[in-house]
């Protein structure tokens, strides 16, 4: 082997130790089976590792340019961090979750980090053919997933709603391809946008392909980052899966797909080529979708009593937020501007929901409670994860001393300055519209109800403990990025494309 | 004469070169027609698929219909690879989407085997114990 192909190899070294840990947890549940799942969840949180340890080489020695489909730029090492992370806090919590006793986790674990490298690929890639691959990684090992829950009807319910909408999103998203595929004659995105800019200089039959394209592909993106109209499934598969999959879809899977996003409307449509009525039409566009997307989440979350599916219209409100961050790359100002405000808001969404998910999960484990009505006075309880909760639910709407304050600061900062004004209008109200449901869960957990204090841990063991360790963590770092945000804001100004 | 004695006769002109002019044969490597006709079939596989997954209310005939939509693409990279001349890339791609159909329908029929194990029926209209 050449050395060039050796460097290349070394570049994806993230991603070859989530393959080897798939194979020794596979080997692991072969050998040992039930009574092997200490030892698989703790060989797939040390695949995690490792591939994070690798992430964070400092060196700098691979290339960026990988086999001529991958780009590990510093934009591909934020997305495959938050995505190879929030996967290994999903990992801690699917081996303490009560809701999969009955059934194997040996399996689930391998699968969740297929997931994650599939995600990891995915916002790497710049080549539609490798682009699609990945996609299809995490969409079908997703699918699986959702439906974990044998003995649960709501689970393969949520698993059937997730394939057949997700099937017919990839399979519009793959015509529009081929019809992009049409126009440039290549698959790589710069090529393609070349190729679109030119068609679009072509007369009114190529630009009307462009234009049918370009909503045929994403019909597939907006699928997958739950953005309306393609948000349907989000509530009923977040609601029916087993809470570790809920967590993964809304925070590693929408991250993933917002890198996706963002590599694709970058590359095809924001090149040099590309200026002028066909940028401002398209900015358009995503400026309502993301107006819309948040006003319908945040709107119909007021009225849900299931707290999984009341977080499930919030995650859909929040990639109303980060549409917006979007609508600003397309925009006069500039690229970075919108991008930087997207990927801020993005790393503290990521600490809020991973954190919400993980207490909401903690009281289902102790309580059974999933439904505000059964929240009554949990607070109390169990003041450690009730406080929490409180917390990034607090960092989800919006209000200091935390990190969804400085995000959602940032992100209607650029929005005003790229002159969408009545973006950063309809942003703050449904700020406000948040608060009143997230503190439904509060008022829930503290206001009402008898208090019963239960001293302690739910459960003994390492697995439990590094659980509450990494909710503790992830509320840590809430705090500590809403007080002093330069070290995560300088590291997102280090990523942009 | 017996109506088998035709037979081969039949065969032999169904199997037959068609008919076409030898330049527009060497142009297109044996491709028949021209780009726009492959077009026309792609765009009606297309409308067929989508038209089915509005109809339908079987989970098995909605995966159906997502099938047609990616064999719709699948021409569409074909026919563009072909007549464009661009190489290659648009064959891959498309034997891509063959495997990732085989691995989709695969996923699908476990969890639809679930699905009427759970409900007794894959009408997606009946599993309906998530809803607002």
């Amino acid at each position: 082997m050449t050395p060039e192909l050796m460097a290349q190899i070394g570049a994806l070294a993230p991603e070859i130790s989530l393959t080897v840990a798939i194979v020794l947890t596979v080997i692991a549940d072969l050998v040992f089976g039930a009574r092997g799942r200490n030892l698989v969840g703790a060989l797939g949180v040390a695949g995690v590792a490792v591939a994070l340890w690798h992430l964070a080489d400092p060196a700098g020695t691979h290339p960026e340019r990988v086999f001529g489909l991958l780009q590990f730029d510093g934009f591909a090492r934020f997305f495959r961090a938050l995505i190879i992370s929030g996967t290994g806090v999903v990992i801690l919590h699917a081996v303490v979750f009560r809701g999969m006793e009955n059934v194997s986790r040996n399996e689930f674990v391998p699968m969740l980090l297929g997931t994650a490298l599939g995600g990891s690929l995915l916002v790497s890639t710049d080549h539609l053919l490798m682009l699609l691959l990945s996609l299809e990684l995490l969409s079908l090992n997703s699918y699986l997933l959702a439906g974990w829950q044998r003995k649960e009807r709501r689970s393969s319910e949520a698993a059937l709603k997730y394939l057949v909408y997700g099937a017919l999103a990839s399979a519009i998203m793959v015509f529009g391809f081929s019809l992009f595929f049409g126009l440039a004659g290549d698959l790589h995105l710069s090529v393609i946008g070349a190729g679109v800019a030119e068609a679009w200089a072509g007369g009114d039959g190529s630009r009307f392909v462009v234009i049918m394209a370009t909503a045929l592909v994403l019909v597939g993106f907006g699928f997958k980052i739950a953005a309306f109209p393609f948000h349907f499934w989000a509530p009923d598969v977040y609601e029916g899966s087993p809470t570790p999959v809920t967590t993964f879809l809304a925070v590693s899977s929408k991250a993933a797909g917002f890198g996706m996003l963002v590599r694709f409307v970058d590359g095809v449509f924001l090149g040099d080529a590309f200026v002028g009525e066909w940028m401002k039409g398209l900015g358009h566009v995503i400026a309502v979708l993301s107006a819309v997307t948040m006003t319908y989440g945040n709107v119909t979350a007021v009225l849900q009593r299931n707290v999984k599916r009341l977080l499930a219209y919030s995650s859909i409100a929040h990639a109303g937020y980060l549409l917006m961050g979007v609508a600003v790359m397309t925009s006069s100002v500039g690229v970075d501007s919108g991008l930087d405000a997207l990927m801020f808001y993005l790393a503290t969404y990521y600490l809020a929901t991973l954190g919400a998910f993980g207490c909401v999960m903690a009281i289902a484990n102790r309580f059974g409670a999933e439904d505000l009505d059964d929240y009554q006075g949990l607070g109390w309880s169990t003041p450690f994860i009730g406080a929490m909760l409180v917390l990034f639910l607090v960092s989800l709407t919006g209000l200091p001393p935390t990190a969804g304050f400085v995000g959602k600061l940032m992100l209607f900062q650029a929005t005003i300055d790229a002159g969408l004004y009545w973006l950063a209008v309809v942003g703050a109200l449904n700020a406000v519209v948040s608060l009143f449901y997230y503190f439904k869960i509060a008022r829930a957990l503290y206001l009402r109800g008898d208090t019963e204090f239960v001293a302690g841990l739910s459960s003994r063991g390492i697995f439990p403990f590094l659980a509450h360790a990494s909710v503790l963590a992830l509320g840590l770092a809430t705090v500590w990025y809403g007080l002093g945000f330069d070290g995560l804001a300088e590291w997102v100004r280090s990523s942009l494309l | 004469m017996s109506p088998l004695a035709a037979l081969p006769a039949m065969l032999a002109a169904v199997t037959a070169e068609p008919a076409v002019e030898p330049l527009a044969q060497a142009a297109t490597g044996g491709l028949v027609g021209s780009l726009s006709s492959y077009m026309v079939v792609s765009g009606v596989l297309f409308v067929l698929g989508v038209a089915t997954i509005l109809t339908r209310r079987n989970a098995l005939y909605v995966l159906m219909g997502t099938e047609l939509i990616l064999n719709a693409a699948n021409i569409n990279f074909v026919a563009f690879a072909r007549f464009g001349g661009h190489g290659i890339d648009g064959q891959m791609m498309a034997l891509v989407v063959v495997m990732l159909a085989a691995a989709e329908a695969a996923v699908a029929l476990a969890i639809v085997l679930r699905i009427f194990h759970d409900f007794g029926s894959i009408d997606i209209t009946r599993t309906d114990s998530l809803r607002d």
